[in-house]
C-alpha cells in the first residue's frame, strides 16, 4: 500500500542537503560530488549496491568522516564539515546495523547512558527515566518493558530501542542503515509502523535499504546512488521498479576479461539443502572442474559466510556438503587437504599476518610439506617455494623478507592468491577478489583465474562489483538474504537481471 | 565489521613516533643493563666479587628458564600467573618425597606441572577465558594444594645431583647457567627452526589469520601454556639445588619477574613479537637489579620495591609500543 | 593500503538476541545472587544444626565482625571488577596507609580522627595512582595493580619490619564497642554496604561503572566519561583498602607489616562468587555480599572443626578455579 506522499505545494522545509560532496579514499574516490537533499517530514530512501558510496554518505553525515569537498546544510546552515557532537546537537541520529547497546542494563537504562534524570540527593530517579522511556517508546507506537534488560529483548525490540536512544537526544533527522537486514519478517511490519508514526510526528528519515519491495512501503521519495554519485531522485509514486533497478547499475563494460574456454569436468563441490549458522537457508548448488561460478548479491546475502562454511570456518546447521566426494572439513587444514582453500573477504585481518614477512605468510599453510621428521622446517625448501610463488604471481617487490603490510593492496592480494595456490587446490574460492586491488593487479588476478580453471581447477568468485562478475563468470548465482534466488548462464546475465534477482525474495519453493 | 566513527579522524601517530617506541621497547634491556653495569662499578665494587657474580649468574639462570615459558606465553598473547606455584610445588614434591630419590617422583612433578599447563590451555583457548583470570585462578589453586600438601612444612634433602645442577660448575661456569643455555637453545631452535615455532608467532600476531590459515591455534596456545608450566617446574629444581633446601617461600617472586624480564626484553602483550635474547637480557637486568639492593647493603625490603617498579614502567613501555605497533 | 572504502559487505554480526519475546515474567533479582544466598542459607543452617558452637549467638555475632575487612575490601574490589578492571593492590594499599597511621600514633588520643583521615587519603591516593597509570597506559590493569603490589610489599617491610605504633585505647573501641549484644562496627558495615548497593544502582556514578564494563566503545559513544570513571573507581578502591586496614589495626591494637596478607585474593574470590562477571558489566555487590557471608561462614567452620588451615586454602583455590571455569562471556551481542 503506497502512503500519500506529501501533498506538493505543503511546506517543503529542507532539513539537511548535501551538495556536491565528495570523499575519497587512498585514492579511491567514494563520493564523487553527491547533491542530495532531505525534507522535513520525509521518508527518503537511498539505494545502491554495495560499493555505492551509502555508507561513507551515512558517516559524512554523521561527523565521522570529513568530506574532501562540498557542503552539508542543516536548517539552513552550512557546514564544511561536521564533528560527531556537532552532528548530535544539530538533531542527527545514526541507526547503524550494529547496535550499541549494554546487554547487561535495562532498556531505560540504555537509553539514558548519557543522560540520566537525577532527583533526591542527585540519587537516579529511576521512575522519571521509567516515564520518559515510556514517553518515547509510545513517541514510537512500541510496546517494550522499559525494565526489561536489552540482552532478553529480540532484535527487532533491540532496534526500537536504538532508535529511541537517539529519539532521547531529541533527533529529528534519523539516519537508518538498512534497519529491516537484521529483523525477521513478521518485525519488519512493526518497524515500518515505527517509522510511520515518526514521520507523522515531523522526523525526517533517510531510508537505506536494499529491499525495494520495502521503499515502496513506506518511502516517499527514493535516491539511486551510483558510483559515489546520485543518479535519480524521485518521489516514490512517480518510478517504477525496473527504473529503480536500471539506474543503479548498467555500464559499459569498460574492462576486457578472458574469455572462458575450457569444458566442465568432474563436478568437485555438491552443496544439498545447506543451511549454515543462522545465514544461510536451504542453498543448493555444484561446482565444476574447469568452471568459474560467480556468486551475486547485495549486504546479508550470505554468501561470505557460505564461503567460510567450504573451508570449515562456519557452523553447517544441516544440509550436505561434499568436496570432491569428501564429507564438509572442519577446519581449513583439512580443506586444504581435501583441495579446498579460501581467499578470504578481508585481506587484512584473515587473509595476512601483516606484520610480519613476504616469506612467513606464503609458507604459513604449506609448513607440513616444507618439514623433515614433520618437524623441522626446511629453510633449503622454503625458498624455492616463496621464490617460485613471488615470480609466477609477479608479487612486487619479490624479497621474500619483505613486510607484508609495506605491499600495496594489489601485491598483498596476491600473497595471499599465491599462499594458497602453494597448497594446490582444486577448488578455490574467492571472495571481493580485486577489492582494493590496482587495475593492473587485477587483470593479473583474473589471467590468473582463468588459467587455474583451464588446468582443472573449479573457481567460485564472490564479488559485488557487476561488471567483473559478468565478465569473468560462466554462471552465476544470486543470493538473497541467505537464499538462492536464481540462477543465470552466461549469455543470459545482465547487470539488471543479475540485480532484479539480488533484490527479490526468492519465492517459497 | 565495527561503527568506527572516530578512528578516521585522527591522524595517529607519526610514523617516526611509532619507530621510536618499537625501538625502546627492544633496545631498553641491553642499554640498561650496561648502565647499570658501569655504574655498579663506580658505585657498587663489591658487585664484582667473584662470588656475588656467580651468585648473579646462578639467579639470572633460574629467572632466565622461567622467563623463556612466560615469553613463549606472552608470544601467543597470554599471560601466566601460575609459574610460581608450579615451580614451588613441583621442587617440593620431588624434593619431599626422599627415600631415596626415585624417578618417579620426578615424572609425577612433570605429570603435574604438564596437568597445570592443560588446564590453563583448556581454559584459555577453549573457553575463552582471558589469561590473567585463568592462570590466576590456577595459582591460587595449585598454591592451596601445595600448602596442603606439605602442611605448611616443606622439608626434605635435596638430591646430590640437584645440587651439582645447582651449585656445581664446569670450569668458570655454573651448571646452572649451562641449563639456561640449554633449554635456550632448545626452545630457540624449536622456534626457528620448526614449523611449531612458526605457529606461535602467526598465533600471536594475528589469531584469526592464522585460523583461516589452518594453523590449529588453541593447540598451539596450550602447547605455550605446557611448556611454561614444565620450564618454571625445570626453575625450581634448579633453585632447590641452589638453595640446599626447600622452602614455603620458593618461587613467590617469580611471577612478577618473570614477566617483567620478558616484557622489559621486548616482548609485548599483544603478542607475536618477542626475542630469546631479549628475554635472557631482561633477566639478567633484573636480577642484576635485585642484586645491587642487596650487596650495596639497602634493606632487602626495597627488592619488592624494585620488582615492582620494573614491572609497571616495563609494562608502560611495552603497552605502548604494543598498542601502537598493532593498530 | 587502499581498500578502506566498502562497509555494507556481508560481514555483518547481527546480534544474537531471540526471534521470539522471552517470558514476560522475571526474577526480580539476577539468578546468581539468588544462587549465592541460597548457598549461604544452605551451610548456614547446616553448620548451625550440626554444631552447637557454631550457632551460639557470640559466635554468630564474631563472625559477621570477622566480615567487615574482607567486606570493605570486597566492595572496592566490586566497583573496579564492574568497571572492567580488577585491584590486586587493595590490600597492600590497606597495609601501608594502615602501617604509616599506626606509626605516627604515639599513643595520643587527639590524634584518631585526623590520622584516619590521613589514612584514607593516602588510600585514595595510591588508588588514583593505579587509575592514572591504567587510563594513561594501554596495559593490563592486571599487571599495573599487580607491580603496584610488589613496590607497597617493599615500602611497606621498609617502614616497618616489625610491629610498630602505639595505639590509643580509645581507638580500638571501634572494634569493641556495642550496642547491646551487637557490635557498632557491624552496624556501620550494614550501612556501608547499603551505601554500596546505592552507589552501583542508583548513581549516574554507578550506571557508568556497568557501561564502561560492559562496552568502553559503547560507553564513550554514549558520552559516558570513561577516564574519569575508571580512576574515581580505583581511587575508591584504596580508600576501601585504607579503611579495612584502619579496622584491622582496631582489632589488633597494632601496626602489622604482615597485615592483610592474602586478601586481594579473597576479595576477588568473594566479588566472583557473588556473580560479578570478572570481565565487567554484570553483577550487584549485594550478590558480594553473599559472597563475603559465604566465606566467613566456611572460615569460621573449619576454624571450629580445626581444619587444617593449609586445607582450607586448598578448598579456596577449589572455588576459585570452578568459579574461573564457569566465567562466562557478558560481553558482546554475538
Amino acid at each position: 500500500m503506497i502512503e500519500p506522499a506529501s501533498e506538493p505545494g505543503a511546506a517543503h522545509e529542507c532539513v539537511l542537503r548535501l551538495h556536491a560532496v565528495a570523499k575519497a579514499f587512498s585514492g579511491i574516490q567514494a563520493l564523487a560530488g553527491v547533491s542530495f537533499d532531505l525534507q522535513r517530514g520525509e521518508v527518503h530512501a537511498l539505494v545502491g549496491e554495495n560499493g555505492a558510496g551509502k555508507s561513507t554518505l551515512i558517516k559524512i553525515v554523521a561527523g565521522a568522516y570529513v568530506p574532501d569537498s562540498g557542503t552539508i546544510e542543516v536548517d539552513g546552515q552550512q557546514h564544511a564539515a561536521l564533528e560527531p557532537d556537532q552532528a548530535r546537537q544539530l538533531g542527527i541520529g545514526v541507526v547503524y546495523q550494529e547496535f550499541n547497546l549494554l546487554p547487561e542494563l535495562s532498556v531505560a537504562e540504555n537509553i539514558f547512558l548519557g543522560a540520566q534524570p537525577t532527583g533526591r540527593f542527585g540519587l537516579l530517579d529511576s521512575a522519571e527515566r521509567r516515564r520518559r522511556t515510556l514517553a518515547l517508546l509510545d513517541r514510537l507506537g512500541a510496546h517494550v518493558d522499559p525494565d526489561r534488560l536489552v540482552k532478553y529483548l529480540t532484535v527487532g525490540e533491540q532496534q526500537i530501542v536504538e532508535i529511541a536512544k537517539a529519539l532521547a537526544v531529541n533527533a529529528r533527522i534519523l539516519i537508518m542503515d538498512e534497519p529491516s537486514a537484521v529483523l525477521p519478517s513478521h518485525d519488519m511490519d512493526r518497524l515500518y509502523a515505527v517509522i510511520r508514526t515518526l514521520r507523522a510526528s515531523g522526523a525526517s528519515i533517510v531510508y537505506i535499504s536494499h529491499r525495494l519491495e520495502e521503499i515502496f512501503l513506506i518511502a516517499d521519495r527514493v535516491t539511486v546512488l551510483k558510483d559515489g554519485r546520485s543518479v535519480m531522485t524521485r518521489p516514490v509514486s512517480e518510478v517504477s521498479r525496473t527504473e529503480l533497478v536500471n539506474s543503479m547499475v548498467g555500464r559499459e563494460l569498460k574492462e576486457q576479461y578472458p574469455k572462458p574456454d575450457a569444458q566442465p569436468g568432474e563436478t568437485l563441490l555438491a552443496v544439498r539443502n545447506l543451511f549454515v549458522d543462522g545465514c544461510v537457508f536451504d542453498v543448493s548448488l555444484d561446482v565444476r572442474a574447469g568452471e568459474i561460478l560467480g556468486l551475486a548479491g547485495l549486504g546479508g546475502s550470505g554468501r561470505t559466510t557460505l564461503a567460510r562454511a567450504l573451508v570449515g570456518l562456519a557452523r553447517i546447521d544441516s544440509g550436505d556438503l561434499r568436496i570432491r566426494g569428501k564429507s564438509a572439513p572442519r577446519n581449513p587444514a583439512q580443506a586444504a587437504r581435501t583441495g579446498a582453500v579460501l581467499i578470504p573477504e578481508d585481506r587484512k585481518s584473515h587473509g595476512l599476518i601483516l606484520s610480519h614477512s613476504l616469506r612467513f605468510n606464503i609458507s604459513l599453510p604449506n609448513l607440513s610439506r616444507l618439514v623433515r621428521a614433520g618437524l623441522v622446517l626446511l629453510r633449503g625448501a622454503e625458498t624455492p617455494l616463496v621464490q617460485h610463488w613471488t615470480q609466477r604471481l609477479q608479487i612486487r617487490p619479490p624479497g621474500g623478507d619483505v613486510l607484508v603490510e609495506n605491499l600495496s593492496g594489489g601485491n598483498q592480494q596476491k600473497v595471499v592468491l599465491a599462499k594458497w595456490l602453494a597448497a594446490e587446490p582444486r577448488l578455490i574460492v574467492l571472495d571481493e577478489p580485486t577489492r582494493g586491488v590496482d587495475v593492473g593487479a587485477k587483470a593479473e588476478i583474473y589471467v590468473r583465474m582463468r588459467e587455474l580453471a583451464r588446468q582443472g581447477a573449479g573457481i567460485v568468485m564472490i564479488s559485488s562489483e557487476l561488471p567483473e562478475l559478468l565478465g569473468m563468470s560462466d554462471r552465476i548465482i544470486v543470493f538473497h538474504e541467505g537464499r538462492v534466488s536464481g540462477e543465470l548462464p552466461r549469455v543470459e546475465a545482465t547487470e539488471q537481471a543479475v540485480m532484479h534477482l539480488a533484490t527479490t525474495a526468492p519465492v517459497a519453493a | 565489521m565495527s561503527a568506527t566513527t572516530f578512528e578516521l579522524r585522527s591522524s595517529g601517530p607519526s610514523p617516526a613516533l611509532i619507530r621510536a617506541v618499537d625501538l625502546a621497547g627492544q633496545w631498553v634491556a641491553p642499554v640498561a643493563c650496561i648502565v647499570v653495569l658501569l655504574l655498579a662499578r663506580v658505585f657498587v665494587p663489591q658487585f664484582y666479587e667473584p662470588g656475588n657474580l656467580t651468585t648473579v649468574a646462578i639467579q639470572s639462570s633460574v629467572l632466565g628458564i622461567v622467563a623463556v615459558g612466560q615469553m613463549l606465553v606472552l608470544l601467543v598473547a597470554g599471560l601466566d600467573l601460575s609459574v610460581n606455584a608450579v615451580l614451588g610445588l613441583g621442587a617440593v614434591i620431588v624434593i619431599s618425597n626422599q627415600q631415596g630419590f626415585s624417578i618417579t617422583t620426578l615424572f609425577i612433578a612433570l605429570a603435574i606441572a604438564i596437568g597445570v599447563g592443560i588446564g590453563n590451555g583448556l581454559l584459555i583457548a577453549w573457553r575463552k577465558v582471558p589469561p590473567f583470570i585463568a592462570t590466576f585462578g590456577m595459582l591460587i589453586f595449585v598454591n592451596g594444594a601445595r600448602l596442603a600438601y606439605t602442611h605448611g612444612q616443606a622439608s626434605g634433602n635435596v638430591p646430590a645431583w640437584l645440587r651439582v645442577l645447582g651449585i656445581g660448575q664446569i670450569g668458570p661456569v655454573p651448571n646452572a647457567v649451562l641449563c639456561w643455555i640449554a633449554i635456550m637453545l632448545l626452545i630457540g631452535g624449536i622456534l626457528t627452526f620448526t614449523r611449531y615455532g612458526r605457529y606461535v608467532y602467526a598465533v600471536g600476531a594475528n589469531y584469526e589469520a592464522a585460523r583461516y590459515a589452518g594453523v590449529p591455534t588453541r593447540e598451539v596456545v596450550m602447547a605455550c601454556y605446557i611448556a611454561c608450566s614444565v620450564l618454571a617446574l625445570c626453575a625450581g629444581l634448579v633453585l632447590s639445588g641452589y638453595i640446599g633446601y626447600v622452602d614455603q617461600r620458593l618461587g613467590t617472586d617469580f611471577n612478577v619477574n618473570s614477566i617483567a624480564a620478558a616484557i622489559v626484553g621486548g616482548t609485548t602483550f599483544t603478542g607475536g613479537r618477542g626475542s630469546l635474547l631479549g628475554t635472557a637480557t631482561g633477566a639478567i637486568l633484573l636480577t642484576i637489579l635485585l642484586d645491587l639492593v642487596v650487596v650495596a647493603g639497602v634493606p632487602i625490603n626495597w627488592q619488592l620495591a624494585v620488582q615492582g617498579a620494573v614491572l609497571v614502567a616495563a609494562t608502560a613501555i611495552q603497552g605502548m609500543r604494543g598498542h601502537l605497533l598493532s593498530r | 593500503m587502499a581498500d578502506t572504502v566498502a562497509s555494507t559487505s556481508s560481514a555483518v554480526e547481527v546480534p544474537a538476541a531471540r526471534s521470539t519475546s522471552s517470558p514476560k515474567w522475571r526474577l526480580p533479582v539476577d539468578g546468581s545472587i539468588v544462587f549465592i544466598y541460597a548457598l549461604v542459607l544452605v551451610v548456614g543452617v547446616g553448620a548451625a544444626i550440626y554444631s552447637e558452637r557454631f550457632r551460639d549467638p557470640a559466635n554468630l555475632t564474631n563472625v559477621l565482625r570477622q566480615t567487615i575487612v574482607l567486606g570493605l575490601l570486597s566492595i572496592g574490589q566490586s566497583l573496579v571488577i564492574l568497571a572492567g578492571g580488577i585491584d590486586m593492590s587493595i590490600a597492600l594499599i590497606g597495609r601501608l596507609s594502615t602501617l604509616i597511621v599506626a606509626a605516627s600514633f604515639g599513643g595520643r588520643d587527639a590524634l584518631i580522627l585526623p590520622l584516619i583521615a590521613l589514612g584514607v587519603a593516602i588510600g585514595a591516593l595510591l588508588g588514583a595512582v593505579n587509575g592514572l597509570i591504567i587510563t594513561r597506559v594501554y596495559a593490563s590493569p592486571f599487571i599495573v595493580t599487580f607491580g603496584m603490589f610488589s613496590i607497597l610489599s617493599g615500602i611497606s617491610l621498609a617502614i616497618a619490619s616489625g610491629p610498630v605504633g602505639t595505639i590509643p585505647p580509645p581507638y580500638l573501641n571501634m572494634y569493641d564497642a556495642t550496642i547491646g549484644s551487637i557490635p557498632i562496627s557491624v552496624v556501620v558495615m550494614a550501612l556501608i554496604w547499603f551505601a554500596a548497593w546505592l552507589l552501583t544502582s542508583r548513581t549516574q556514578f554507578g550506571r557508568a561503572l556497568y557501561a564502561v564494563g560492559g562496552s568502553q566503545r559503547v560507553a564513550r559513544l554514549s558520552a559516558v566519561p570513561v577516564s574519569r570513571t575508571l580512576v574515581i573507581a580505583y581511587v575508591l578502591s584504596g580508600v576501601c583498602g585504607a579503611a579495612g586496614g584502619l579496622f584491622i589495626l582496631a582489632r589488633t591494637g597494632v601496626g602489622d607489616p604482615k597485615m592483610a596478607d592474602g586478601l586481594e585474593f579473597q576479595s576477588i574470590v568473594a566479588v566472583a562468587l557473588g556473580g560479578i562477571s570478572l570481565s565487567g558489566g554484570r553483577g550487584s555487590v549485594l550478590g558480594t555480599l553473599g559472597g563475603v557471608l559465604l566465606l566467613g561462614v566456611v572460615a569460621n567452620i573449619f576454624n571450629i572443626l580445626q581444619v587444617d588451615s593449609f586445607f582450607q586454602q586448598l578448598i579456596l583455590g577449589l572455588i576459585v578455579l570452578i568459579t574461573v571455569a564457569t566465567y562466562r562471556t557478558s560481553k558482546a551481542s554475538t
